[in-house]
């Protein structure tokens, strides 16, 4: 997802589960710094790299995809972006190699998704937000893996975008280029995405390089043959996924609220969100590439008062200029903790699973200092 | 909209795979064919083809030297077309741009006459300075009767999906 889901969107969601306006800024932003926290962002700043919940393009060309540059890109791209739905998936006639790839398919409520909200119950602000963003991403990036494989995450020509219900159903040929820095053109369905890379693990193979934005995009329904399919083909109705998405935004943001007792997967919240469902569904169905404008003034409206835009920088000064025993509580330094977090449960629990994929673990003995 | 049951989502699944299979065979047999005029070609730079010496043969002797030389060109020609139109028909039914399945009966020719040829490899060139030619030229015949055999295997396939289909309508 992109800037208007998870910035602007999250604010409404975080606002009708009952959070005020400010609390809802630094939900919604935290959710957003998960796409912009990088390596080297963090090194610009001094604080750990190790809490990195994204890769720059440029992190990334850097970036030998030997074992050690895999495990470190699979750690952050399944932990925050691709989170995995089935850790014990099966699938006959496969190696265990294949296994381990397959099994970090990233679809929505699997078991990390409730693990992921659960973590942040009773923390900061900060953790509800990066539980968001990796909740939500977990429906706009299903059927994608966050690991660098050709096997799973390789698309071909065979892309249609679905035009149309009911009836008046009809398929359109996506065709795509490699041409980033022409914007997509929804109308002509010219999209980019990653060049096509024979080796298994190249970088253009992480995620859903190779379906482009598309699954960014909340408008678009496609089908396609992703790899790992054996020519099955998957419609992505981003539309309904992106509903579903903001729904169990909010039911999720009310149990980290305290207002429910337990989080459940496949549940959502459609008491609050029901007397906005059209709004809703005007705002996620329109034909546009980034719907932050009217996600901004729906979010506007509910609370009566202005969002402001994101800002990369805010809080770096405070982080900054705070002391080394402070700085955990400044927001960059909750965010960073949430981070961390979240990056070892997950990352353990892919190596509980027996995939060495995110790294290996080792329980810490902790010592009495003398 | 009709819901596909598992089983039907399970045929359209295997026929997506067998029309790839006849399309990637079909640049398959294409490649094939330029594979062919890439062996005559380094054959003949290389001597591997003999040259025949038109002054030490009489007239009639020279006439007839020149039409099986046309003759062969010819011939190669033709088997390169062939091949080429055999590739391109089965890459358009793999894409179900056609539903003709008539490519097979030369393919399955063309297959029989490779595999009678593949021993003349080693019976035709016994020399060493053969050997490598007759290596190379025998594992790309092999693939192409696998081509061929892949082809046909899933053209049959994909054409007894489409029957079943039509009988339960």
């Amino acid at each position: 997802m992109q800037e208007d889901f998870h910035y602007y969107a999250t604010y409404c969601a975080s606002y009708l589960a009952g959070f005020s306006h400010e609390e809802s800024l630094d939900i919604c932003y935290s959710a957003q710094f998960v796409d912009m926290c990088s390596r080297t962002f963090l090194s610009r700043i001094k604080a750990p790299g190790l809490a990195a919940t994204t890769q720059l393009q440029m992190e990334m060309m850097d970036t030998v995809t030997d074992i050690l540059g895999i495990q470190n890109i699979t750690r952050i791209w399944a932990s925050f972006h691709f989170l995995p739905y089935d850790l014990y998936a099966t699938k006959p006639g496969t190696t265990k190699r294949f296994l381990n790839k397959y099994r970090l398919i990233c679809a929505p409520n699997g078991s990390l998704v409730a693990d992921t909200v659960k973590l942040s119950k009773n923390k900061t602000l900060q953790h509800a937000g990066i539980a968001m963003h990796v909740l939500a991403d977990t429906w706009a990036h299903s059927y994608f893996a966050g690991t660098p494989s050709l096997a799973m995450n390789n698309t071909d020509s065979d892309f249609y975008e679905v035009i149309g219900t009911g009836d008046e159903k009809s398929d359109r040929l996506i065709k795509f280029r490699h041409n980033p820095s022409v914007p997509d053109d929804p109308e002509k369905g010219l999209y980019t995405n990653t060049i096509y890379q024979s080796d298994e693990n190249s970088i253009m193979n992480l995620g859903h390089g190779r379906a482009g934005h598309l699954p960014d995009y909340s408008f678009i329904r496609y089908r396609y043959l992703p790899s790992w399919a054996d020519y099955r083909e998957i419609l992505k109705d981003n539309p309904h996924d992106y509903r579903m998405a903001f729904d169990q935004m909010v039911y999720a943001l009310r149990y980290l609220r305290g207002e429910l007792d337990d989080f459940v997967t496949d549940t959502y919240d459609t008491e609050k969100t029901g007397p906005y469902r059209e709004r809703i569904g005007a705002i996620i169905d329109k034909r546009q590439l980034l719907a932050s404008n009217d996600w901004k003034s729906f979010g506007e409206e509910l609370s009566g008062k202005e969002i402001v835009d994101f800002d990369l920088f805010r809080y770096q000064d405070e982080y900054v200029s705070a002391d080394k025993d402070k700085k955990g509580e400044t927001f960059l330094g909750k965010f960073i903790n949430g981070a961390l977090e979240q990056k070892g449960m997950v990352s353990k629990a892919i190596f509980d699973s027996g995939n060495i994929l995110a790294g290996f673990f080792a329980p810490v003995v902790m010592r009495e200092a003398k | 909209m009709h819901e596909l049951c598992e089983t039907e989502i399970d045929t359209a699944a295997k026929k997506r795979k067998h029309l790839r299979h006849i399309s990637l065979s079909g640049t398959g047999i294409i490649l094939y064919a330029l594979w062919d005029i890439l062996k005559m070609v380094t054959s003949m730079m290389t001597g591997g083809v003999e040259e025949v010496d038109l002054d030490l043969l009489d007239e009639n002797e020279a006439m007839i030297a020149i039409l099986y030389s046309f003759l062969f060109w010819i011939i190669l020609a033709v088997l390169t077309v062939i091949h080429l139109i055999i590739g391109y028909k089965a890459i358009k039914f793999g894409k179900g741009l056609s539903h003709k399945s008539g490519f097979l009966i030369p393919a399955t020719i063309l297959g029989i006459i490779t595999l009678g040829g593949m021993p003349l490899y080693f019976l035709h060139h016994t020399g060493n300075e053969f050997i490598d030619y007759s290596v190379a030229a025998f594992i790309m015949d092999l693939i192409m009767l696998v081509i061929v055999f892949d082809m046909t295997v899933s053209t049959i396939r994909v054409l007894k999906i489409d029957k079943m289909s039509k009988e339960q309508g």
